[in-house]
């Protein structure tokens, strides 16, 4: 379960992949990615694409998910097939720990 | 854009190209949800103990309905039984965009029996929730296969070709499910299938992933067998997966996902959380939690990042387990469900061998559905290899 402050070990781009400053950027604040949509109705599913790539396809992967959050971060927040109004980052959930402000710098 | 404030920072949808899927959901920082313009200092200034997160993702059962009559339904679906009124699965897709759900997966029962189905997903849709569908495929034709498209993804219970598939469910109708998967990738439908491994389909998998792929399927998933409605019965201990075949998952896995990837176009292969206590076999896994858990990989999160409601309108914490008594996901009610307390219990606090194993923080103490159907509450995963193997030396 993803409740801690680390970043996502792959976080570092590997050698030979190819990686933009805002890539870079981006990649030292993800924690976990969760790929697809998981369309079974009886147990949650995991990707396992990035648990067996290697070092090099794991980089070009957080690459893609790293300038898809540069996109979203230049056009701003915006709802995507919600309703008008929809609040984006709505509801603010209360914290289930006390939150821990090492990592947030 | 979607995107929900948790304590330690935020969950993300992205739509992109992630070479075998267009979507993604990042656990960003607090720094990361910033930069991306959300708000959540509320959240993160507060330090007072609270209720948990609402699920990411909820198990909508539609209906009990279903006439394929498999030998291991999970639910014990009948041929006369009733749909949910969809007023009230209208109501439930409110209740959970307001609770900010990213995904939303319709099961049933067969959930193409309920005839307002692709109108709960239109209205998930416009929510802004991801909806997604699995099916038998019996009778999917061309035409309903084309308005399905509203579904982000439809995935077809496929266990294997021919006898392969009537071995897991006791029906001959391997022809239909393969029939709908072609249907829905010529609808242009993102479509996948759903394995159940028995300890035959198991050793069909390779063959099994590959003829899903050439029909046009574009993710594999893997489902453990469980024992819960019709499967819960002696039956299971011999569909189940013999223990070398448990021991040779992680292998299993590996060398499917290098071929499935290695095709065009690439095919996803994903394993459910009951199957992530079989990863401890594998040395470079089994001391590397936060490669699993960078990866995304969730065990059980059954009432945490998981959750389900059923035919009869009640919460669950997945579609495996009883129902709670709760209608709804006022979280105080939960809270005080004794079922789900046990589970949450059993995650944060497990018994020996998981509360040494490295794994224990993903994996959260294995399957409970298993678990407790064969030994009880509070059990290890009597299938996971490492408690076989503690049970192992401490008979010795």
């Amino acid at each position: 379960m993803i409740h801690d402050e680390r970043p996502c070990p792959s976080s570092t781009p590997a050698p030979g992949a190819a990686d933009s400053e805002p890539s870079r950027e981006w990649r030292a604040h993800i924690r976990s990615v969760r790929l697809g949509h998981g369309a079974n109705c009886s147990s949650v599913g995991s990707v396992v694409d990035l648990l067996f790539a290697s070092a090099v396809a794991t980089s070009a992967l957080l690459g893609a998910v790293a300038a898809a959050l540069d996109e979203e971060s230049a056009q701003g927040l915006r709802p995507d097939d919600a309703e008008p109004g929809t609040p984006i980052d709505a509801p603010n959930n209360a914290p289930d720990s006390a939150p821990d402000e090492a990592g947030d710098a | 854009m979607k995107a929900r404030v948790e304590p330690w920072g935020a969950w993300v949808a992205v739509r992109g190209d992630f070479d075998t899927t267009n979507r993604a959901l990042v656990a960003l920082d607090r720094v990361g949800a910033r930069r991306l313009g959300i708000s959540g200092e509320e959240v993160w200034a507060s330090d007072a103990l609270s209720s948990p997160s609402p699920p990411l993702e909820v198990h909508v059962s539609v209906t009990s309905r279903c006439a394929a009559g498999c030998s291991g339904c999970y639910v014990d679906a009948r041929p006369r039984a009733e749909h949910v009124a969809a007023a009230d699965l209208f109501a439930r897709v409110d209740e959970l965009a307001d609770l900010g759900v990213f995904t939303i997966a319709l099961g049933g029962g067969e959930p193409l029996e309920h005839p307002d189905l692709e109108g709960v997903a239109e209205h998930a849709r416009k929510r802004g929730i991801a909806v997604v569908m699995t099916t038998s495929g019996i009778g999917l034709g061309r035409e309903r296969a084309r308005r399905l498209a509203v579904f982000e993804q439809v995935n077809v219970s496929y266990d294997g070709a021919g006898a392969v598939y009537e071995s897991v469910r006791g029906v001959d109708a391997a022809r239909h499910a393969e029939r709908a998967i072609e249907h829905l990738a010529e609808a242009g439908v993102r479509v996948g299938v759903n394995v159940v491994l028995t300890r035959t389909s198991f050793e069909a998998l390779a063959d099994t992933s590959t003829r899903a792929a050439e029909l046009g399927a574009r993710e594999i998933q893997c489902l453990r067998y469980k024992p819960a409605g019709r499967a819960k019965s002696l039956d299971y201990l011999a569909r189940r997966l013999a223990a070398e075949q448990i021991l040779d998952f992680p292998n299993k896995i590996k060398y499917l996902q290098g071929s499935l990837g290695a095709r065009t176009p690439r095919v996803a292969l994903r394993i459910d959380c009951a199957l992530v206590p079989w990863l401890v076999s594998s040395p470079e896994l089994a001391s590397d939690p936060d490669r699993l858990s960078a990866a995304g990989i969730l065990g059980c999160e059954a009432g945490g990042h998981l959750a389900a409601t059923t035919s009869s309108g009640h919460v669950a914490g997945c579609s495996f387990l009883p129902a709670t008594r709760a209608r709804n996901f006022d979280t105080r009610e939960l809270q005080a469900d004794p079922d789900l307390a046990r589970i949450r219990d059993h995650a944060l606090d497990p018994p020996a061998p998981c509360n040494t194993c490295a794994l224990q923080a993903v994996c959260r103490g294995g399957c409970r559905v298993v678990a407790e159907h064969l030994e009880g509450p509070g059990a290890p995963d009597p299938e996971c290899p490492r408690v076989v193997m503690y049970r192992r030396e401490n008979a010795a």
